[in-house]
């Protein structure tokens, strides 16, 4: 009798909040919606923030526009180190950064991570594997990732997200100066038990504003235009210049 | 005060770019020299991207030959004709430089060249300058007296013209062919060749010296108006706000190093522009050399 109380019990407690839980158990916003480049853009931090219902681990994403990068090797050759073995990746992120309450490998299986592509070390980046260079292939793509790091564009190490008591956590993301525009995609897991519960994706949106777009979409949509302004502008400063000091 | 560079994509100060452009300057001033070829290299040491560079300092010429041939001009230092057929090998040399520096910057090699080239030649010029300044300091006033019009086989070469202002009677491959040479130089390296342009207009085709520097900055004007051209359509690499910061920056400092050169003492002044251009020759050399930190570099896969 009183097992089948509890199990009711149980069954409506499932039934009533679970449904609500799992659609409204993660909350996520950004302190911004976009980050602007103007000529003064020396980088800058971006807040993300949220509040999660019930126990459970945080992870946050932000990935950047995806583009073609190549790694190139440079070897010895008679003494001057020249550019020799390259590999190419198609769809590199830009800009990638992982936080997390605590170390991804001890809250999500390695085929979940994989699978999400959590963590820099799962990611793919679009290489096309060639088995018979194996080994290569491995020490291609760690450069890619050191030098991102280097770069600033990967975290090298994994944020720590902090919880504001039980439930509020927030994160800085700090944004280099080497950012490019594009839309950022910030995904926000919360993890229980080995698994993914909820997932909630935000966009951050990077653009050049004032002058800095203007000349930036100028050069790639209309280039022969901006090549005669380019020459113009300095042919009249060149003249302007021999005018001025002539007179002084 | 940082100022981001909206095709460079980095963020540099703007005081250390305009002070760069006035040291140039100052130094171009007082030489009369260029000074493309300190400035690019200049520009690839605090960060620009070294493609960028060569072609935002291409742009740049246009302005510093303009405001430079006009004082020719007045003199009527200026072979027009002459600086024509320069002109027409230029706009073909370096059409195919841009060509060729697109080529490279797709296989990876571009910094590779352009580093090479600066290494090269500022070696070349920095040697010479040296041992002209020393001869220069120690008295020995050993120089040799040349004929002007020593005939080599170049002098042979058929489709003779006329040049009245510079009195010759030369066979137009010759400046054809130098200009085509300087051309390919101001494509890859965004420098005027002055350089190189001044000696063998000298001494290859015999040219009166007075009308030397007026006749190679009027063809400069153009061949780097069309690098800036082709560079903006072919690679997107023509940084105009990186462009105004060095010209202020240059035109001012030209000025003053007119006047000081007027003041100062010669030789000393062009030994020590010759350890300037060995010094960052040497550092160019250097990275050659040096074990990189990595071995592996990063960038965007162009032209696939």
């Amino acid at each position: 009798m009183k097992s089948l109380r509890s199990v009711l019990f149980a069954a409506v407690v499932l039934i009533t909040v679970l449904p609500v839980q799992a659609a409204g158990n993660l909350v996520v916003d950004l302190s911004k919606p976009s980050i602007g480049i103007a000529t003064d853009f020396i980088g800058e931090d971006l807040m993300i923030f949220g509040s999660t219902l019930g126990q459970g681990e945080v992870i946050i994403v932000v990935r950047g526009p995806e583009r073609a990068e190549v790694v190139r090797r440079k070897e010895k050759f008679s003494g001057i180190w020249i550019n020799k073995d390259s590999v190419n990746f198609r769809s590199v992120p830009y800009f990638y950064a992982v936080a997390s309450t605590l170390p991804l490998e001890t809250i999500l299986p390695e085929e979940t991570l994989i699978e999400k592509k959590i963590g820099a070390k799962y990611l793919e980046f679009g290489l096309e594997w060639d088995i018979r260079r194996s080994a290569d292939m491995h020490e291609f793509r760690n450069a890619l990732i050191r030098n991102k790091w280097r770069q600033g564009l990967f975290s090298k190490e994994l944020a720590n997200i902090t919880f504001l008591g039980h439930q509020l956590f927030r994160i800085d993301i700090h944004f280099p100066s080497n950012v490019i525009p594009g839309t950022y995609k910030i995904e926000t897991y919360l993890v229980r038990d080995k698994k993914i519960i909820s997932q909630k994706n935000k966009e951050l949106v990077i653009e050049k504003v004032g002058i800095e777009s203007g000349i930036y979409n100028f050069a790639h949509d209309k280039p022969y235009y901006y090549g005669i302004i380019a020459v113009f502008i300095s042919a009249i400063a060149g003249w302007l210049v021999s005018v001025f000091f002539r007179k002084s | 005060m940082d100022v981001y560079l909206p095709i460079a994509e980095v963020s540099v100060n703007v005081f250390l770019i305009l002070g760069m452009g006035g040291l140039v300057g100052f130094l171009s001033g007082l030489f009369g020299v260029g000074g493309g070829f300190l400035m690019t290299p200049l520009l690839i040491f605090v960060g620009i991207p070294s493609p960028v560079a060569v072609a935002t300092e291409a742009n740049q010429l246009i302005a510093a030959s303009i405001s430079g041939v006009f004082a020719h001009w007045r003199r009527r230092n200026v072979d027009f004709k002459m600086g024509g057929v320069l002109l027409a090998g230029g706009i073909v040399g370096s059409s195919a430089g841009v060509w060729l520096f697109t080529f490279l910057r797709g296989v990876g090699q571009i910094d590779f060249v352009i580093r090479v080239s600066y290494v090269i030649f500022l070696s070349i010029i920095g040697v010479l300058m040296m041992i002209e300044s020393f001869r220069a300091l120690t008295k020995n006033h050993g120089r040799k007296i040349s004929k002007k019009h020593h005939h080599i086989w170049l002098h042979g070469l058929p489709w003779k013209m006329r040049f009245r202002r510079s009195q010759l009677y030369i066979s137009a491959f010759l400046p054809l062919g130098i200009g085509f040479i300087v051309g390919v130089l101001a494509a890859i390296m965004g420098v005027g060749g002055g350089f190189i342009m001044v000696p063998a207009m000298i001494y290859l085709l015999g040219m009166p010296t007075v009308m030397v520097a007026g006749t190679s900055l009027f063809q400069i004007i153009f061949v780097a108006a069309n690098v800036t051209l082709l560079q903006s359509i072919n690679n997107q690499t023509v940084d105009v706000l990186l462009a105004l910061l060095l010209l202020i920056g240059s035109a001012i400092g030209a000025q003053y190093g007119a006047r000081a050169g007027i003041k100062l003492k010669g030789e000393q002044l062009r030994a020590l522009l010759a350890l300037v251009v060995l010094g960052v020759c040497g550092k160019l050399a250097y990275d050659f050399f040096a074990t990189p930190g990595d071995t592996f570099t990063l960038g965007p896969l162009v032209g696939h």
